[in-house]
């Protein structure tokens, strides 16, 4: 028979920490065998690949000199190709008496970035509109000159970062305004201007980019009259702007469509016309709320500029490329890891900087609602 | 003509105007391109049409998965490099995916160190351009590693050095055929299988152990099969013979530094796609199913990954899309693909871009189209039936 009253429970020992330093330690690092088994595995891993880096990138690196010939050690970076080459890397071919013309562009950049990230109180719209009108046609003025006795300067002359910033600065003021155009008459109620730009966008996102910058360049010629030139250049640009155009659509589109419903009908309801209930009703907060999306858009228009390089032009990757393969640096695997790792270096700046960006908006929107 | 203000107000008249409008703009502008090309084209000398496909190719491609000589017609050229860019695209994308699981389960994981190794190589890898890191594996990387003769040697069966990495390849014998429809028919049965438990579990709520029953089938049934045909496949190890490799597969460096290339890249994509949708299951149902006494796998696969699929399927679709669409990048590194093919040799022998351009993006865009019908059918089948 059970006895009515189960014995007492042996006395156990108080459960392990879980606050404080030693609990955080133990909870996030030896929470179980297999943890501490991986935190063991992971520190050995740091412990390598940390030796590896500090010893291939500083110690045995080599800093200075002009040919492969001072890059001796190959278990060491080679950085004496960067030293030597970075203001080919920078400026590409602008002529070396007009590099301030270049800073001044980097320099509107920078203040286009700040005027984006800060805030500046009451006028911080104003300044942001007047930055996003005002950059690329201050970006032209400086870069191409012809106005203003500014002599002129061929884009075909643009190389290195500053051909990247170019076509990225193209792309990316290009194809918000188009994009946003596409997305509107995608979400239309008009049929007709419904289906052709649903099949505009999806034929854009549907071939590769690579394959859409060729056929800007070769065939544009056949389909303007004769005696008409446009810039390969020029060609390159259009078909940035243009394929890009169809991703910003879609960014458009999904804010677009996370506006409520009633916002459209409460509008309606009180006699807006579309373009009113557009502009100031749907579109000020569509916008808003694509603003992350679109920011992750630029990033890949920014690490797509780099397949102009593959149509002959020398972007920042191009003319690194292009250094690689000049006899003189010509070598061991070495120099071109070397020469590698700091472009994606570069790259990794900008594009981790736009998404740290983009994640901010996102939480503070989060936030907000 | 009150009449006709008052219909232009209302917006039926409107409406109809501006789409007819953009269908006659539309009309006129393709009209008037199209007039001047065929006039640029005269004055050029050049002849439309796509006769030349049938002419002799004259180049080599270095990677064929069928028979393609230099004499093999252009319509040859494109198949072999077709195939080329399906095969990078299917082995990448499977990678990738594995890969990507795995990154999703690191940064999910409770050990802070392992999150951050999840995140740092997702933001390594997701932003630094593709391109970029082609030319890293293909230039940088598989250029250190050694000649034929100082090959790594990984188990006596594979081989890698810097003119690309030899693998076994299987040697079909006769009989071969029946254990490969073994295989097809033990598949069909154990999804046949899996469908009808789900069925009964559904109805009757009794479970069935489909999952190891299944794998039972597949392993089983072919083995069967090949054990009576007298095991009719084997694979071939490939020696190092005086000068060179025989035997085997030799997977070339180019191919290699795009299989490396793109899994690496679209791995850190398809990790975060996964993570997010993992993330993105409500904490409630996690803590019902716990409160239910479901044990952990069992949460993981009736409860969160079922409901986390259909956020991941979509932004999954977009990813293979661009997987496929970047391996376009292959020409980068001298790899033999579609756009290789289209754009190098062929476009400089025949001068017919506008006839190639045309392939190249109806090509690019019929493999897009199929992809996004494929998931967008398995989407359905996943979705929640709507009340």
């Amino acid at each position: 028979m059970e006895p009515a009253l189960r014995p007492f429970i042996e006395p156990q020992s108080p459960p392990l920490q879980s606050s404080g330093f030693i609990g955080w330690l133990r909870a996030s690092f030896f929470s179980s065998w297999f943890n501490t088994l991986v935190t063991l595995a992971l520190l050995w891993v740091i412990y390598q690949v940390g030796g590896f880096v500090i010893n291939w990138g500083i110690i045995n690196a080599n800093w200075v000199g002009d040919s492969a010939k001072s890059c001796p050690n190959i278990d060491g970076a080679c950085w004496a190709f960067i030293t030597e080459r970075w203001r080919l890397f920078v400026y590409g071919l602008y002529p070396k008496e007009l590099y301030w013309r270049v800073n001044v562009f980097y320099l509107l950049g920078a203040l286009t970035i700040i005027a984006f990230v800060f805030s500046f109180g009451p006028i911080t719209r104003k300044l942001r509109l007047t930055m996003f009108i005002g950059f690329p046609v201050a970006a032209y003025i400086f870069l191409v000159g012809g106005v203003f006795d500014l002599k002129h300067i061929s884009p075909e002359n643009f190389g290195g970062l500053l051909l990247t910033l170019v076509i990225a600065t193209v792309g990316i003021f290009g194809s918000i305004p188009l994009g946003l155009i596409l997305a509107l008459g995608r979400t239309s109620d008009l049929k007709v201007i419904s289906k052709v730009c649903t099949y505009f966008i999806e034929f854009w996102r549907g071939v590769p980019h690579i394959a859409v910058i060729v056929m800007f360049v070769a065939l544009l010629p056949i389909f303007i009259p004769d005696g008409n030139k446009i810039d390969i250049v020029v060609r390159a640009f259009i078909a940035f702007a243009a394929f890009n155009s169809a991703y910003m659509a879609e960014v458009f589109r999904g804010g677009l469509q996370s506006i409520p419903s009633g916002q459209f009908e409460a509008s309606k309801a009180i006699g807006l016309s579309y373009w009113k209930m557009m502009g100031y009703i749907i579109l000020p907060q569509a916008i808003r709320n694509s603003v992350p999306a679109l920011v992750n858009t630029c990033i890949s228009i920014f690490k797509e500029t780099t397949i102009v390089l593959l149509i002959g032009f020398s972007d920042f990757l191009g003319i690194i490329q292009l250094s690689l393969e000049d006899p003189k640096w010509l070598g061991p695997p070495h120099i071109f890891s070397s020469a590698y790792v700091f472009a994606a270096i570069i790259y990794f700046t900008f594009t981790y900087g736009m998404s740290k960006y983009s994640l901010r908006l996102e939480n503070r929107s989060n936030v907000a609602q | 003509m009150n009449n006709l203000l008052g219909s232009w107000r209302r917006g039926s008249v409107r409406s109809l105007t501006y789409q007819w409008g953009l269908v006659v703009v539309i009309v006129l502008a393709l009209f008037w391109l199209f007039d001047t090309a065929s006039s640029n084209l005269d004055r050029l000398g050049i002849q439309t049409g796509f006769g030349f496909l049938d002419d002799e190719a004259g180049f080599q491609i270095s990677q064929a998965l069928f028979p393609y000589t230099a004499q093999s017609t252009y319509i040859d050229a494109l198949l072999v490099t077709f195939s080329n860019t399906i095969i990078l695209s299917l082995i990448a994308a499977f990678l990738a995916t594995f890969l990507g699981f795995f990154i999703a389960l690191s940064r999910l994981s409770d050990n802070l160190l392992l999150r951050k190794f999840g995140d740092i190589y997702v933001e390594m890898f997701r932003n630094v351009p593709l391109l970029l890191q082609l030319f890293f594996w293909y230039f940088a990387a598989l250029k250190l590693l050694p000649g034929k003769r100082e090959s790594i040697n990984l188990f006596d069966a594979a081989f890698l050095n810097i003119e690309g990495f030899v693998v076994p390849s299987p040697v079909f014998e006769a009989g071969a055929s029946a254990v490969i429809w073994a295989i097809v028919i033990s598949f069909v049965l154990a999804f046949g299988i899996w469908r009808w438990a789900k069925n009964r579990q559904v109805r009757t709520g009794e479970p069935f152990p489909s999952v190891i029953v299944g794998l039972g089938i597949v392993i089983v049934i072919p083995f069967v099969a090949a054990w009576i045909q007298d095991f009719p496949v084997s694979w071939e190890i490939p020696k190092f013979g005086r000068f060179n490799f025989e035997g085997g597969v030799a997977l070339q460096p180019e191919f290699t530094a795009m299989l490396i290339g793109l899994t690496l890249y679209n791995g850190a994509f398809i990790g975060e796609i996964i993570r997010a949708g993992i993330l993105s299951v409500h904490k409630g149902q996690r803590e019902a199913a716990n409160s239910i006494g479901l044990t952990q796998m069992q949460i993981y696969s009736q409860i969160i990954v079922p409901q986390a699929m259909r956020l991941i399927i979509p932004p999954l679709t977009n990813q293979y899309l661009n997987l496929t669409k970047s391996t376009a990048l292959a020409a980068a590194v001298g790899y033999p693909d579609f756009f290789w093919a289209l754009s190098g040799s062929i476009a400089a022998q025949t001068g017919q871009v506008l006839e190639l351009q045309a392939i190249t993006l109806f090509g690019y865009l019929g493999v897009s189209l199929f992809i996004a019908a494929v998931m967008a059918v398995y989407n359905r089948a996943t979705r929640i039936p709507e009340r």
